[in-house]
C-alpha cells in the first residue's frame, strides 16, 4: 500500500511517499481502507517532540470502510462504513489501510460523507471537552479566542446548539 | 466521571457566543450564527466592558490577566490551545493568578467514542456543520500540515485518500 512515512534520517523533507506491506489486523483490531483523514496540530505536534509511532505513520481522524476484522473483533464487519480518533491507538491514517482496535472505532452515518466524518473526531470532542470542563451553562456568555479553526469551528456550534 | 455525566443530548448549552477571529473568518462566524463577532485586527475583548462566564482560549496570545479582567464573577477560562508561551504561562502562573472566584482549567482532550458518537448525531441532524477548508491528495500530506502549522485553517484540512489512488495510478 502506499503511506506517509516519517523519516527522521530524511535531510529534507522528512514526510515521504513510500509503497509499504498492507498490515493485515491483530485478533482485536479491524483493518480499514482509509477514504479520508484529517491533518491536526497532534500530527506536527507530535512530530516536533518526537514522539513518533511504531509504523512512522501520522494521522488520527480516519474515515473508511472495513476490509479484515480480526478474530476476536464483535462489533464490526467486513464493509461497516466508520470513523474513529487513532491517536491513542499508534495513529496510522495517511495510508490506504489501517489496522487499530475496535474500541477506536464508531460506525459513520450513511448521510455523512467520508470527508465530513474525518473532519469531526479530534477536533469537536476537544470542542465538546473544553464546553463541559468549563461547566457552561444554559444562556450564559461565552467568549471563544480562535474561533475559525478545527476547533474553533466546533466550539462555536456546540456551545449554540448543543 | 462527573464532568461527562452532567449533559445529555437533551441537554442545551445555548449560550450566547462571542468570537474573537481574523477577518476572513467573519463570514464563517456569522453563517455559524455567532452572536457578537469581535475582528482581532480592528478590535478587541480588552478594555471593553463585556464580562464573560466562559472563556475558551483555542488559539491566540493573551495575558492571563487580560481573561481574568474579562471574566464575570465566579467565570472559568479554559486553556485548550495557542501560542506556546500562552500554554506555558498558564501552566506556570496559571494557579496563582485565578486564587480567587474565577477559575483557570487546561484542558487535555481524551479520544471518546461517546463522545464522537453524540456529535456525529448531531451532525447528521444538521445541527452542527463540518466546515473544511481544503483538500489534499496523500502524497501532499507534507504541504496539507505545514498549511496547517501556519495557523489560519479556516475549519479542517483533509487528505483525500481515494484522491490520491485515482491520480497517480489510473
Ligand atoms: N488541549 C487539548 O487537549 C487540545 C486538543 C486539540 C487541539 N489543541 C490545540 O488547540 C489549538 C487549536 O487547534 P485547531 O485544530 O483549532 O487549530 P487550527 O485549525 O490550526 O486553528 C487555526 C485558526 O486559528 C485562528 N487564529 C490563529 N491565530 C489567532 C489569533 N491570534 N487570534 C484568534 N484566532 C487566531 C486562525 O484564524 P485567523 O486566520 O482568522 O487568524 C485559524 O482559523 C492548537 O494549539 C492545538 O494544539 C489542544
Amino acid at each position: 500500500m502506499k503511506a506517509i512515512i516519517y523519516d527522521k534520517e530524511s535531510k529534507e523533507e522528512k514526510l515521504i511517499l513510500q509503497e509499504v506491506q498492507k498490515p493485515l489486523p491483530s485478533e482485536n483490531e479491524i483493518l480499514v481502507k482509509v477514504h479520508s483523514t484529517a491533518v491536526n496540530a497532534a500530527d506536527y505536534r507530535s512530530m516536533k517532540m518526537g514522539l513518533i509511532p511504531k509504523n512512522k505513520i501520522f494521522g488520527a481522524d480516519v474515515a473508511g470502510t472495513v476490509e479484515v476484522i480480526g478474530e476476536n473483533v464483535k462489533n464490526f464487519s467486513v464493509g461497516d462504513e466508520v470513523v474513529g480518533d487513532l491517536s491513542a491507538h499508534g495513529f496510522g491514517g495517511f495510508a490506504q489501510y489501517v489496522p487499530a482496535n475496535e474500541s477506536a472505532w464508531v460506525l459513520k452515518p450513511q448521510s455523512i460523507s467520508f470527508d465530513m466524518a474525518a473532519s469531526v473526531p479530534m477536533s469537536s470532542v476537544t470542542a465538546l471537552q473544553a464546553l463541559r470542563l468549563g461547566n457552561v451553562q444554559p444562556g450564559q456568555k461565552v467568549l471563544i479566542c480562535g474561533s475559525g479553526g478545527g476547533v474553533g469551528t466546533f466550539a462555536v456550534q456546540l456551545a449554540k446548539s448543543l | 466521571m462527573s464532568v461527562h455525566s452532567q449533559y445529555n443530548l437533551q441537554s442545551h448549552f445555548n449560550a450566547e457566543v462571542t468570537v474573537v477571529c481574523g477577518t476572513r473568518n467573519v463570514s464563517i462566524m456569522q453563517l455559524l450564527d455567532a452572536d457578537h463577532i469581535i475582528n482581532y485586527t480592528s478590535d478587541s475583548f480588552v478594555n471593553k466592558d463585556e464580562r464573560y462566564d466562559l472563556i475558551l482560549a483555542i488559539n491566540g496570545n493573551y495575558l492571563l490577566s487580560d481573561y481574568k479582567k474579562a471574566l464575570k464573577y465566579q467565570g472559568r477560562v479554559v486553556i485548550v490551545g495557542g501560542s506556546l508561551s500562552q500554554l506555558l504561562k498558564s501552566l506556570t502562573f496559571g494557579k496563582l493568578l485565578f486564587l480567587g472566584s474565577k477559575k483557570l482549567h487546561t484542558l487535555s482532550a481524551k479520544p471518546s467514542t461517546a463522545d464522537l458518537q453524540m456529535i456525529l448525531q448531531l451532525v447528521e441532524q444538521k445541527k452542527v456543520i463540518p466546515v473544511i477548508d481544503r483538500f489534499y491528495p496523500l502524497d501532499q500530506t507534507a504541504v496539507a500540515l505545514n498549511y496547517l502549522q501556519q495557523g489560519h485553517a479556516q475549519g479542517k484540512v483533509i487528505i483525500n485518500i481515494d484522491e490520491a489512488i485515482s491520480s497517480s495510478e489510473y
